[in-house]
C-alpha cells in the first residue's frame, strides 16, 4: 500500500517537474509547479509531517503562487514570451553533469547506513509546535525578523523611482 | 663638526639648487655654489691646522653591521687628506667663480644644472679625499664618476659631448670593477675596510694576496686617471665645458687615483712589485702622452694629454717611492693646469665658443694681455722653469727617477723636454704669429673670469716655496740635487728654445715638417692608433657582435618563440572566453561540475 | 530498500531537476520557480529523514527553509521587476554584467 501511494506520489511529482523544465509558457510552467507543490504536500503527508503538508499549501500554493502570478501580469506578455523554453547547448551540457550527480547521490544513499530508525510521535502538530516555540524560539523570531526585511526590501525594490 | 661641513656644504648646495634651481635662478645658484666651496675650503684650512698637529677622524654613522664587524662611515684628516682637500676646495672654488663668466652666455637655459652638478661633483671629490674606508673612498669613487659622465654631456645637444661622456663613463667603469675587486680581497684580507686599521695590521699578510689587492686598486686608478690602457676618454672629455675640463680633468677627479694610491701608499710598500707596475705604466703614459700632445691641436686636448703626462709622471714618483714628490707634484700641477685650462676657456670664450682649433688663432697677445700673462705663467710653471711651482715639484720627481736609475731620469727628462716643447707650441701658435681670426675682434674676459685666473697664477707662481714645509710635514726630508736641478731647467728651456725657433722664428716650416713626417705625426695624433682600436674593433666589435645576435638569437629565437606562443595563448584564450562569457548560466553549471567533483572525491576516495 | 530512502532519492530528484532548471531557462521568472523546485527537495529530504529518525526538528528546519522561501521569492521578484523596468529585459542570457 505505502508503495502505491509513494509510486503514484512519485510518477506525479516527475511530470510536473518535466512540465516545470520543459514547458515553454512561463505560465504553464507555473501551473506545473503547483502541480509539483500538492505532490509534494501529498508525500509530506504520507511522511507523517501534517503540519508542513499544510504550510506547504497555505504558503506556496496561495501566497508565493499569486506572487508570481502577479507579477507576470505587470510585465508585457510579449517581453515574456520573447524568453521562452530553455538554452539547447546548456541542457546538453548540464544533463549529464546532474545525471551522474544524481547516480552519486543514489549510490551513496543505497548504499549508506543511516541512523537507527525511531518512532514519531503521536501529535505531529503539537510536536512541531511544541519544540518550535521552545527550542527553537529565538531561530523562529530571527525567520520573522528576514520576513520583514524581505518585505520592506521588495517593497524597496518595486516602487517606482522618483 | 666643521669637518662634517667641509663634506656636506657642497651637498647642501647641490640638493638646493638641484631641487630649488628653477625657482632660484641660475645666478643665485652660481652664487650658492661658489659660496659652499667658499666656505668649504675656510673649514678646511681650520682642519687642515688641525690635522697638522695631531690626524683626528669623525665618525659619521655605522652603515652595515656585518655580524661581529661594523661597517662604519667616517672622515678621517690627516696630514695628507687635509691639505689636499685644501687644494681641492681652493680650486674648485676658483673654478666656479670662472664659470660664472663662462656660462655666461647659457644663463635662462637651466644652467643651474651646471652648478648643481658641479657642487655634486665637488662633494663627491671631498668624499674620496676624506673618507677613513675604502667603501666611503668607493662611494666618492662613483659619485665623481656619476658627475663626469653629468658634466662632460653637459651640452647634451652635441653628438660629441654625448660620446664623450659614454666613453668616460665606459672606461671608468672598467677602473670602478678593478677598483670594487680591490676592495672585496682588501676585506677579505684584512678583515676591515678602514684605512688605519689596515695599516696596522700590515705586516701580517701574504705578500701575493696584498699585491693583487694592490694591483685591482691600482687597476681603479688607472681607469680614473686615465692612464693607459684606459686613457681615450680623457682626450675625448674635453667636449665638456672647459671649467669642467679643469676642474674634474686636470686637477681633482684624475688626480683621485693619483691620490689613492698615495693614500694607501703603505699597501704599496708592503707589496713591492706592484710599485714596479704602477711606476712602468705610469712611466709609459708619460712619454705615450706627451708625445701625443706635440701632434694634437685642439686647444683643450694638448692640455688634457699634458694633464695625462704629468699623472703619469706622479705615478712614476709613487711607483719609484716618493709619495711626498708625487702629492706635492699633484698640488702644484692642480694650480698651473688649472690655470692653463683656464686660459684656454678664455680664449674659447672670447671666440663665443666657435674655436677649438690652436691654428683659428693667432696673436691674441695683442687682444688679451691678462690671459696671455696667466698662461704663459702656467706655461712656465709645467715647463719646469725656475722658480715657478712646477720647478720644484717636477725636479723632486726627476731626481727620484734618477736615483732610482738613468733609465727612469732619461724617460722623466725626455717628458720635461716634450712638456716644454708642447705647450709653448700652443702658446706660440696662439698668441704668437700671424692673426688668424676672421670677423669680429677677440677681446678680453670680464673681470669674473680674470680674477680666479690671476688668483691662480700668484698661486702657480709661488706654491713651490712651500716645498721645504710641505716635505717636513711628511717627514721626508730632501736635499735638492743642483745638477739635476739645473739640468731640469736646462731641459725646460730647450723645449721651449725649439718651440720658439720653430713657431717664431720659422726655421723649419711646422707644416712642412708635419708633412714630411706624415706616418710619424698620425701615429702620435691617433695615440699610436690605440683610440681606433678602442673604437673601431673593440667598440665597434662589439656593436657587430650585439648586431649579429640581435638579429639572429633576438629576432629569430626569442621573438619566434615569443610570437608562436601567440598562438597557443591565443588558442586557450578563446576556449577561456567561451567559458568567462559572463552568462550567470554557464556559470552555475561550472560550479555543479566542481561540486560533483568534490562530491566523487568524498563518497569515493577512501 | 525503505520508502524513506526512496523518498530522499525523490527529493535528491527534485534538488538536481532544480539547478538543471536553473542552468537552462531561459526566463528569469522560470528561473525562479526553478529555485523554489530545489528548496521543495531539501523540504522533502528534511521530512523524510524526520520520519526515519523520528523527531521534529527536520520539520522545524522545513517551516523555516518555507519563510526564507517566501522571502526569496519576495526579493526576487522584485529584482526582476526593478530590472526589467531599469533595463527592459527580464531573460538571463542578456546579464552579462558580470563579464564587463
Amino acid at each position: 500500500m505505502e508503495w502505491i501511494v509513494f509510486a503514484f506520489l512519485a510518477s506525479w511529482a516527475v511530470l510536473s517537474v518535466m512540465g516545470i523544465l520543459f514547458l515553454k509558457n512561463p505560465v504553464h510552467a507555473l501551473l506545473s509547479f503547483v502541480s509539483l507543490i500538492l505532490a509534494v504536500a501529498g508525500m509530506f503527508l504520507h511522511l507523517g509531517a501534517e503540519l508542513l503538508a499544510g504550510l506547504q499549501l497555505i504558503i506556496y500554493a496561495v501566497a508565493i503562487v499569486v506572487f508570481y502570478v502577479f507579477v507576470i501580469t505587470t510585465i508585457p506578455w510579449e517581453k515574456v514570451k520573447k524568453f521562452e523554453g530553455f538554452y539547447k547547448k546548456e541542457f546538453l551540457f548540464g544533463f549529464p553533469v546532474l545525471l551522474v550527480a544524481f547516480g552519486i547521490f543514489a549510490y551513496a544513499i543505497l548504499k549508506g547506513n543511516f541512523a537507527h530508525v525511531g518512532v514519531a510521535g503521536q501529535d505531529n502538530v503539537k510536536e512541531v509546535g511544541k519544540s518550535l516555540f521552545t527550542t527553537y524560539l529565538f531561530p523562529l523570531e530571527v525567520a520573522s525578523v528576514i520576513l520583514l526585511t524581505a518585505m520592506i526590501g521588495a517593497i524597496l525594490l518595486g516602487r517606482k523611482e522618483e | 663638526m666643521e669637518g662634517l661641513l667641509i663634506l656636506f656644504l657642497p651637498l647642501i648646495a647641490f640638493l638646493v639648487i638641484g631641487l630649488f634651481g628653477s625657482r632660484l635662478g641660475d645666478m643665485a645658484s652660481a652664487i650658492l655654489c661658489v659660496l659652499g666651496g667658499l666656505f668649504s675650503f675656510l673649514f678646511s684650512l681650520w682642519a687642515t691646522t688641525k690635522a697638522l698637529q695631531e690626524p683626528f677622524s669623525v665618525k659619521l654613522y655605522d652603515f652595515l653591521p656585518l655580524g661581529n664587524y661594523t661597517l662604519s662611515l667616517g672622515l678621517y684628516f690627516d696630514p695628507l687628506s687635509s691639505i689636499t682637500t685644501s687644494v681641492v676646495t681652493l680650486v674648485a672654488t676658483l673654478i666656479f667663480i670662472y664659470s660664472i663668466g663662462y656660462m655666461h652666455n647659457l644663463f635662462g637655459q637651466w644652467t643651474f644644472k651646471f652648478y648643481a652638478y658641479l657642487s655634486l661633483f665637488l662633494f663627491a671629490m671631498l668624499l674620496i679625499v676624506l673618507s677613513d674606508n675604502l667603501l666611503g673612498i668607493f662611494f666618492g669613487w662613483e659619485g665623481v664618476g656619476l658627475a663626469s659622465y653629468l658634466l662632460i654631456g653637459y651640452f647634451h645637444t652635441q653628438k660629441k659631448a654625448a660620446n664623450a661622456s659614454l666613453e668616460a663613463f665606459t672606461l671608468n667603469r672598467i677602473g670602478d670593477w678593478f677598483f670594487l675587486f680591490g676592495i672585496i680581497t682588501s676585506f677579505y684580507l684584512f678583515g676591515t675596510l678602514n684605512i688605519v686599521e689596515i695599516f696596522s695590521k700590515l705586516s701580517e699578510i701574504d705578500k701575493a694576496l696584498l699585491g693583487l689587492a694592490c694591483l685591482l686598486l691600482f687597476g681603479g686608478a688607472v681607469g680614473k686617471s686615465g692612464q693607459l690602457p684606459l686613457h681615450t676618454w680623457l682626450p675625448n672629455a674635453m667636449a665638456g665645458p672647459t671649467p669642467v675640463s679643469a676642474l674634474l680633468h686636470a686637477d681633482t677627479m684624475v688626480a683621485a687615483g693619483v691620490y689613492m694610491v698615495a693614500r694607501l701608499y703603505p699597501m704599496f710598500e708592503n707589496a713591492p712589485q706592484s710599485l714596479k707596475v704602477v711606476a712602468v705604466i705610469g712611466g709609459l703614459t708619460a712619454l705615450f702622452a706627451a708625445l701625443a700632445a706635440t701632434s694634437h691641436t685642439d686647444i683643450k686636448k694638448i692640455i688634457a694629454f699634458s694633464t695625462m703626462s704629468q699623472l703619469g709622471l706622479m705615478f712614476l714618483a709613487l711607483g719609484l717611492g716618493d709619495k711626498v714628490a708625487a702629492m706635492f707634484h699633484l698640488t702644484t700641477h692642480a694650480f698651473f693646469k688649472a690655470l692653463l685650462f683656464l686660459s684656454a676657456g678664455s680664449i674659447i670664450h672670447a671666440f663665443h665658443h666657435h674655436i677649438h682649433d690652436i691654428y683659428e688663432a693667432g696673436n691674441l697677445k695683442k687682444y688679451m694681455p691678462i690671459t696671455y700673462a696667466s698662461f704663459l705663467v702656467g706655461s712656465l710653471a709645467l715647463s719646469g722653469i725656475f722658480p715657478l711651482s712646477g720647478f720644484w715639484s717636477k725636479d723632486m720627481i726627476v731626481a727620484t727617477a734618477y736615483e732610482a736609475s738613468f733609465g727612469w731620469g732619461l724617460l722623466a727628462s725626455v717628458v720635461s723636454l716634450l712638456t716644454a716643447y708642447y705647450i709653448f707650441r700652443e702658446g706660440f701658435v696662439m698668441f704668437h704669429g700671424k692673426e688668424r681670426h676672421h670677423g669680429e675682434e677677440p677681446h678680453e674676459s670680464p673681470g669674473v673670469m680674470l680674477i680666479p685666473m690671476v688668483i691662480l697664477s700668484i698661486m702657480a707662481v709661488v706654491a713651490g716655496f712651500f716645498e721645504g714645509w710641505y716635505s717636513k710635514v711628511f717627514g721626508a726630508e730632501k736635499e735638492i740635487h743642483l745638477n739635476i736641478a739645473v739640468l731640469s731647467v736646462a731641459i725646460g728651456l730647450t723645449g721651449i728654445t725649439i718651440a720658439y725657433m720653430v713657431y717664431i722664428k720659422g726655421i723649419i716650416n711646422p707644416e712642412k715638417a708635419y708633412e714630411a713626417l706624415k706616418p710619424l705625426h698620425t701615429t702620435l695624433k691617433e695615440q699610436f692608433f690605440t683610440e681606433r682600436l678602442y673604437h673601431k674593433v673593440l667598440a665597434y666589435g662589439y656593436l657587430f657582435y650585439s648586431r649579429v645576435l640581435y638579429a639572429t638569437a633576438e629576432r629569430q629565437l626569442i621573438d619566434g618563440l615569443v610570437n608562436s606562443s601567440y598562438f597557443g595563448v591565443r588558442a586557450l584564450g578563446g576556449l577561456l572566453k567561451a567559458i568567462q562569457a559572463g552568462k550567470l548560466n554557464l556559470y552555475i553549471l561550472f560550479l555543479s561540475v566542481g561540486f560533483l567533483a568534490l562530491l566523487f572525491l568524498t563518497i569515493f576516495w577512501r | 530498500m525503505s520508502i524513506e530512502k526512496a523518498y530522499i532519492l525523490i527529493s535528491i530528484f527534485l534538488f538536481l531537476s532544480g539547478l538543471l532548471g536553473v542552468i537552462i531557462r531561459k526566463n528569469l521568472i522560470t528561473l525562479l520557480i526553478s529555485t523554489e523546485l530545489m528548496l521543495n527537495g531539501v523540504n522533502l529530504a528534511l521530512a523524510s529523514v524526520d520520519k526515519m529518525v523520528g523527531g521534529v526538528e527536520g520539520q522545524v528546519f522545513a517551516l523555516f527553509i518555507l519563510a526564507v522561501a517566501a522571502s526569496e521569492v519576495a526579493i526576487g521578484l522584485g529584482l526582476i521587476v526593478a530590472l526589467f523596468r531599469l533595463k527592459g529585459y527580464e531573460g538571463s542570457s542578456e546579464i552579462t554584467h558580470l563579464r564587463e
